[in-house]
């Protein structure tokens, strides 16, 4: 077990005074790259190894797996008694929420059992067009209809240029009991929920701790004030000037909140220990106030800016220069590659591929963003789960993998027609107490369904393979009727995504490079970083506030504060996405000139027809040469060590001495043809 | 076709093909049982040979060219080796590539009972070009195993997108790449899918693929060399077809002069009585026009000879049997009339040359070919397509008074013992290899490999680096120029200016058309004609490249008056050549729609003409190379120019001929065909100039570098143009050598020997007083 000394030893003064500290309400304000993380650990173990509070009794809410494994990881290896078990209430707030209606909150009196099972955000939307079809609503901005509900959870029913209501009160009610009825929450749900039982279990943590704060939303918020009673104390870490969620309910103002609500002690930790100063100039380009960041370290290198053709010669750029620095002798795992989308990483994985970089691919997948997964997931949930009756309309209708969308004339979207309507019916009989993944593979016909000429085919076989595979594992290992175990297994692939289906191969292999977002880049740092992509369009996204501006500008401030010893930022003239802006953002221009390294390499341009007078009138002179780059300067004259001419043979030209060569070019006189010269590179010239 | 002997005294030449047998052979031992079991259902129990030799080489992995005749089952052919492929390996990927969107989407139809058969989890198969909507592109680019599309597609749309969009994924498991009609890529044409396919070739070998050609090519003198040029590898030929063919009689048919006059009817007033004949006999014809106009004036001719013998034929009205077929007809309609004449519910189609492809429209007795098309290789394009089982088949080329139509009938031997033309290409064209090695930088980084691909590439890119369109970096060359350099190439000359024709009656769209056509079909006052119904034009705008016509039925079609204009913009260079001067630099080439005729129909009687308020001109700016011609060859070239003629008769003047006999040695000499390059006199140093020049241009907007090669190699172009004269096996002069047959080959001789030295003209023609200088 870690002794308070040696846990406190490695923090800097102002980090061991947040650690320490005990009062009511903690609120640390971290400047990027000033040990948050550390300091976030360090006061988890530190409560628990010193102050002897059991893990039980901490909440200790992140934003992401991720963030919570790390945090489990090193309690694990800090504190090896600590068992799995006992952190429970450590995790991402839908998580602890999750859990925590399932094992100690009374949901039955919202009218739900402990089974229930979770509805991601295209489950709930389907639910909800059914029910707007079902009832015969009417909807205004149904295309919108997400953004609509949540307006209206926030108590707006007006919506864009609506005058008067519509249908969406009585939707929101009708799913509020449709959702009891088929005993299923969505995410929103599990917080609020969670939040309206809280007070009445008796229950109470010691200790909250909240990770990222700057990113809690009002609904966290509640949560966290419901958890709490008069003898918890609060522990809060974040950096206000990394608020990059505010899509998602974060906001600006919420540290200032909470200092006020909870009379919170502030601490700051506004040593920079990361980034050259260099880098640390960048990034305070895109702080509104950048007094309370303080770099430690040396000038460094010159940030790099680069324009790039398209993705996919930057992606063979990165490629070959990510190479280069690995045989000058810098590991893989110190290189980064952060991008604003996830898309943007298909060419890079492609080319990284093929050419050999070992990389890692941090993706929060989720079964919604793998589309086979997705379908497959409601395929069995509908046959586990007679009552699913959306999963078993989605699966039936989809138009990749099921039998397409249903004849608009007919009444029932779900034909009896349908082979694979039979087959959802009869699952349960057959499955009986269980079936192999290949079994129900070819009960559902599945190699027909993942259409085996599509490119996809070889990937869908291998996710959903492994996703049966998972299922079979999963109800192996407990008890009960095969279809509650299929049933309880889906639903926690609901909620957590799949990260283990991710096709990064070459996931987790130690030593490899980092292809992240500017999002998942939160909480890292490389000695080499590069930011792709620094068009409008991409960074910045195209936002329609100066508040989204702002927080772009935050975004881009994260990802260029992982950097330790060198940026190079890029741009693309030809983006390949219409959304996408050619050439530079205007956050590249905010880059003071003095930080940057090698002048501007904006695109080149010019018209064929003179390129190809310029190059036949070369000819026809038969010398000169001036067009051939570099050639002018035929002073250097140095034909051999010896003196003695230097020969060489042209395809074309015949024999010719060589008058001079440097690096690139190669100046050669022909007997027929005069003078020229020749780019060494695709010199077809045989020396004699 | 009976009762040819009624015409027997119009026919100037017969000549006879005879019947050949079918060849089959059996399904070769490793096909797939499938793919037997396919051939069985559709009621096919052996290959012709050639169809099991394609299959045979292709499987063994070699490339391979056929030149079997037309409707000989290529298709399948092709088909097969990609099937075997297809159905072992799901992955698999294969490029039909077509010339034009109706041979794909035609072809495309006849994919459907394969399709049907093996169903889409074994095949998928789709057309991706400009028309595809998104979802279809999506399924296509994901699933489909046959790509049906266009050159165009390729350079513009799969090559720069390899990276993205799941193109990698169909680049890495291309199998096949199968060109049909493989000798439309002449000229530039040809030079430019020959880049292309460089292109792809590298895009192919990135993804570690190495795709196999297969190629159908109509007759001409050269396939293997086109196709090895075009795809870059070695080919094997297959040429010797199986399937059956039905005896061919040949006629030449030769008009008669009209009433009282020397000059001759035009062939397609003669079309008329002979197209109504085969509708009564109900033999099935497809009768070929040479412009859009003369379709559209056939048709309705028929159609009315066809109503006026109604009541001879017991009152039928048989004129709706006949059809036109033509482009600027829209698809739908198009399909209806293919399908219609595939049925039998059409005995014929009065056609341009667009169904010279292979579209099917069922098999046909008779060809009537409405004048000579041009080329040999045409001609036989167009006679292959008569012929159906077991039943005799006839070729009627009714003659032109065109100077090469008019000497068929002087020495048919030249058309039917004669070689085919030669399908030119050069890929190493300098203008062509820098548009591509732009485009190829963009696609994938330059390195020292792409040298063997491009040969020019060492000279190229030292003059891309300084325009920063390339930049170095880790030793490979990477595109650092503008976006989308394919998109700047145009594979050919298209006019991308449409106008639209609508019906001023109820606004609906007839036709479109580009800007040169409009010009010369839809100027006021012009009678559109359509499948057969006559609009009068009422108005035409410039500036929304939009006109009105009304629904009309008059007695009368238009044709218009244009003429062609070659002016000299700007000196380059000029150099002595012998004892005149030889220039390069711009010139401007215009057509010019001055005014129309009215022609009544029937009769063709000239109703009188009309000029229009404003002329109509197209033009565009182009390289071109001159020869000043020295003043005794002008004012003997002026001295027997043949005087104004009225009426139908067309002839050459001797500059004429000289310049025709230039153009064709210009062309070998560049390596161009006829769409690529023109000659013409210099505008504006006419007669009363005092001075005469004979011009040679190319045929593309700012130029290819076609003519700025004549210029180089302009003696080797008058020599060779020397050696054609006089090898040229005719005895006085003919359209071959010198573009017609009235021209006395030995003053044309004299004039490129005049250029060098003082000569005597040829003795028994008149001279004008030759012998002084220029």
């Amino acid at each position: 077990m870690t002794s308070a000394g040696s846990l406190l030893e490695r923090l800097n003064p102002y980090q061991r005074q947040a650690v320490l500290e005990q009062g009511r309400a903690t609120l640390v304000n971290a400047c990027v790259g000033s040990g948050k993380t550390t300091v976030l650990i360090c006061k988890a173990l530190y409560e628990h190894t010193v102050n002897g509070v059991p893990l039980e009794d901490m909440v200790v809410l992140t934003f992401t797996n991720k963030a919570a494994d790390e945090i489990r990881s090193r309690l694990a290896a800090a504190a090896p008694c600590a068992a799995l078990e006992s952190t429970a209430w450590f995790g991402t707030f839908h998580s602890v929420a999750m859990r925590m209606l399932q094992r100690i909150l009374p949901v039955e009196t919202l009218g739900y059992t402990p089974s229930f099972s979770v509805l991601d955000p295209d489950g709930l939307l389907e639910m909800a067009e059914r029910l707007i079809v079902e009832h015969g609503l009417t909807i205004k901005y149904r295309n919108r209809l997400m953004k609509r509900l949540e307006a209206c959870a926030a108590g707006r029913t007006l919506f864009g240029r609506m005058k008067r209501e519509d249908g969406i009160s009585a939707l929101v009610e009708l799913l509020a009991r449709e959702k009891v009825l088929q005993n299923a929450m969505d995410f929103d749900d599990l917080l609020r929920n969670a939040a309206a039982l809280a007070g009445t279990s008796g229950w109470s943590p010691r200790w909250i701790i909240v990770d990222e704060f700057q990113d809690c939303d009002g609904a966290q918020m509640e949560f966290i004030r419901a958890l709490a009673s008069e003898e918890t104390k609060l522990f809060a870490v974040g950096d206000p000037n990394q608020v990059i969620y505010s899509w998602r309910g974060g906001s600006r103002d919420i540290f200032r909140r909470f200092a006020r609500e909870f009379r919170a002690a502030e601490i700051s930790l506004p040593l920079n220990y990361r980034s050259s100063s260099t880098i640390l100039e960048a990034a305070r380009c895109f702080l509104q106030d950048s007094s309370d960041l303080e770099g430690t370290r040396e000038r460094g290198a010159g940030i790099v800016i680069r324009n790039h053709f398209n993705p996919f010669l930057e992606a063979e750029y990165l490629a070959d220069r990510i190479q280069e620095l690995h045989d000058g002798g810098m590991p893989w795992g110190d290189m980064a590659v952060f991008y604003r989308m996830q898309r943007q990483s298909g060419p890079l994985q492609a080319v990284f591929r093929r050419k050999g970089i070992p990389f890692t691919l941090s993706v929060r997948k989720t079964l919604k963003d793998i589309p086979v997964l997705q379908w497959l997931a409601r395929l069995l949930s509908a046959s586990v789960n007679g009552a699913d009756r959306n999963g078993l309309v989605s699966a039936l209708t989809d138009g990749r993998f099921g039998d397409g969308p249903a004849p608009a004339e007919a009444k029932d979207p779900v034909g009896a027609e349908s082979e694979l309507y039979d087959r959802v019916r009869s699952f349960p009989e057959w499955a009986g107490t269980g079936r192999g993944p290949l079994e129900i593979y070819e009960y559902f016909g599945l190699e027909h369904r993942l259409s085996p000429t599509s490119a996809s085919f070889p990937e869908n076989r291998r996710l959903v393979l492994a996703f049966l595979e998972k299922l079979d594992a999963f109800c192996r290992e407990r008890e009960g009727s095969y279809t509650g175990k299929a049933a309880e297994f889906l639903n926690s692939s609901a909620l957590y995504g799949t990260e283990f289906f991710s096709s990064g191969g070459e996931e987790g292999s130690g030593d490899s490079v980092r292809l992240l977002t500017l999002h998942a880049c939160k909480g890292l740092e490389f000695p080499v970083v590069f930011i792709i992509g620094v068009n409008e369009g991409l960074i910045p996204l195209h936002t329609y506030s100066p508040e989204g501006r702002e927080e772009e500008k935050r975004l881009f401030f994260v990802g260029i504060t992982r950097a330790k010893d060198y940026l190079e930022l890029s741009c693309y003239t030809d983006p390949g996405d219409v959304r996408v802006l050619p050439g530079k953002s205007g956050f590249l221009s905010m880059i003071p000139s003095r930080l940057l390294e090698g002048g501007d390499d904006g695109p080149g341009g010019g018209d064929i027809r003179a390129y190809c007078r310029a190059l036949l009138e070369n000819r026809e002179r038969g010398g000169g040469g001036s067009v051939f780059g570099g050639a002018e300067d035929n002073s250097t004259s140095a034909p051999s060590p010896e003196g003695t001419p230097v020969k060489v043979r042209h395809p074309k030209y015949g024999e010719g001495v060589v008058q001079s060569e440097d690096e690139e070019t190669c100046t050669v006189a022909f007997e027929q043809y005069g003078v020229k010269s020749f780019l060494k590179d695709f010199c077809p010239l045989e020396f004699l | 076709m009976t009762g040819m002997e009624e015409y027997r005294k119009k026919i100037v030449h017969e000549q006879v093909i005879p019947k050949r047998e079918a060849v089959f052979t059996p399904f070769p031992d490793r096909m797939l049982p499938e793919l037997r079991a396919f051939l069985e259902r559709s009621g096919i129990s052996m290959l012709y040979s050639h169809q099991g030799e394609m299959f045979d080489r292709a499987v063994d992995g070699e490339n391979v060219i056929v030149t079997t005749s037309t409707a000989s089952g290529k298709t399948l052919g092709f088909l097969l080796p990609v099937l075997q492929e297809i159905l072992t390996n799901p992955a698999a990927r294969a490029i039909f590539l077509y010339p034009t969107k109706a041979l794909a989407s035609d072809q495309f139809r006849s994919f459907v009972p394969l399709l049907e058969f093996f169903g889409p989890s074994r095949l998928q198969a789709g057309i991706y070009d400009g028309d595809t909507p998104s979802a279809e592109r999506g399924r296509i680019r994901s699933s489909a195993n046959i790509v049906l599309t266009n050159p165009e597609m390729l350079n513009a749309t799969f090559l720069p997108n390899h990276g993205s969009y799941g193109f990698s994924f169909f680049f890495a498991n291309l199998k096949y790449i199968v060109v049909d009609e493989l000798h439309s890529y002449r000229g530039a044409f040809g030079s430019h899918l020959a880049n292309v396919m460089k292109r792809l070739g590298r895009i192919c070998g990135y993804y570690g693929s190495s795709p196999r050609f297969l190629c159908s090519s109509a007759t001409i003198a050269n396939p293997v060399e086109l196709a090895e040029n075009i795809c870059g590898r070695p080919f094997s030929h297959v040429s010797r077809d199986g399937s059956p063919s039905p005896e061919k009689r040949f006629f030449l048919w030769q008009p008669p002069t009209a009433r009282g006059t020397e000059f001759r009817v035009s062939p397609a007033r003669e079309a008329t009585g002979l197209l109504a004949r085969l509708v009564r006999e109900n033999s099935p014809f497809l009768a070929f026009c040479k412009s859009r106009n003369a379709v559209e004036v056939v048709l309705k001719e028929v159609r009315d000879r066809l109503k006026e013998s109604a009541p001879e034929s017991g009152g039928r009205d048989m004129a709706s049997l006949v059809s036109g077929y033509r482009g600027g007809y829209r698809p739908l309609e198009r399909r209806d009339i293919e399908e219609k004449m595939a049925s039998g519910r059409l005995r014929g189609l009065v056609a341009t040359n667009v169904l010279e492809l292979g579209i099917d429209i069922g098999r046909i007795d008779t060809a009537v070919l409405v004048g000579f098309p041009g080329t040999r290789a045409s001609f036989w394009q167009q006679a292959g397509r008569a012929g159906r089982k077991d039943r005799s088949a006839s070729v009627v080329l009714l003659l032109d008074n065109l100077p090469l139509d008019q000497y068929l009938a002087i020495d048919p031997e030249w058309l039917f013992s004669g070689e085919s033309e030669s399908a030119v290409v050069d890929p190493d064209n300098l203008f062509i290899q820098v548009a591509h090695v732009r485009a190829a930088a963009a696609e994938l980084p330059l390195s020292v490999d792409d040298g063997a691909l491009f040969p020019d590439l060492g000279e190229i890119v030292p003059v891309l680096l300084p325009g920063k369109e390339l930049r170095k970096e880790q030793g490979k060359y990477f595109w650092s120029g503008g976006a989308y350099p394919a998109g700047e190439i145009s594979l050919r000359n298209m006019d991308r200016t449409r106008y639209r024709l609508k019906n001023a009656a109820d606004g609906s769209l007839l036709t479109e058309m580009d800007e040169l056509q409009a010009f010369r079909e839809i100027y006021r006052g012009a009678v559109y004609l359509h499948e057969g119904l006559q609009y009068l034009v009422e108005s035409l705008d410039l500036n929304h490249t939009e006109a009105l016509a009304r629904p009309t039925d008059g007695n009368y079609y238009t044709v218009s008056c244009d003429m062609t204009e070659v002016h000299k913009i700007r000196d380059e260079k000029t150099e002595p050549l012998g004892r005149t001067l030889c220039g390069l630099g711009d010139v401007r080439v215009a057509y010019t729609t001055v005014g129309f005729r009215r022609q009544q129909f029937h009769n063709h009687q000239n109703l009188g003409m009309e000029l229009l308020d404003r002329p109509l001109s197209k033009s565009f700016d182009t390289e071109g190379f001159w020869i000043a011609l020295p003043g005794e060859v002008r004012r003997l070239f002026l001295s027997l120019a043949p005087a104004p003629m009225p009426g139908f008769q067309f002839r050459k003047t001797y500059a004429e001929g000289l310049s025709f006999a230039l153009l064709n040695a210009a062309m070998m000499a560049a390596m161009a065909t006829p769409e690529d390059m023109g000659s013409a006199l210099l505008a504006g140093d006419g007669p009363e100039g005092g001075r005469m020049s004979v011009c040679v241009f190319d045929m593309y907007a700012g130029g290819l570098g076609f003519s700025r090669k004549g210029f180089s190699l302009v003696r080797d172009i008058l020599r060779r143009a020397d050696r054609m004269i006089r090898g040229c096996p005719c005895r006085g002069g003919c359209p071959a050598c010198v573009g017609d047959y009235h021209l006395d080959k030995r003053v044309v001789l004299w004039a490129i020997g005049s250029l060098f030295e003082t000569l005597p003209p040829p003795g028994d023609v008149p001279s004008a007083g030759g012998g002084e200088g220029p």
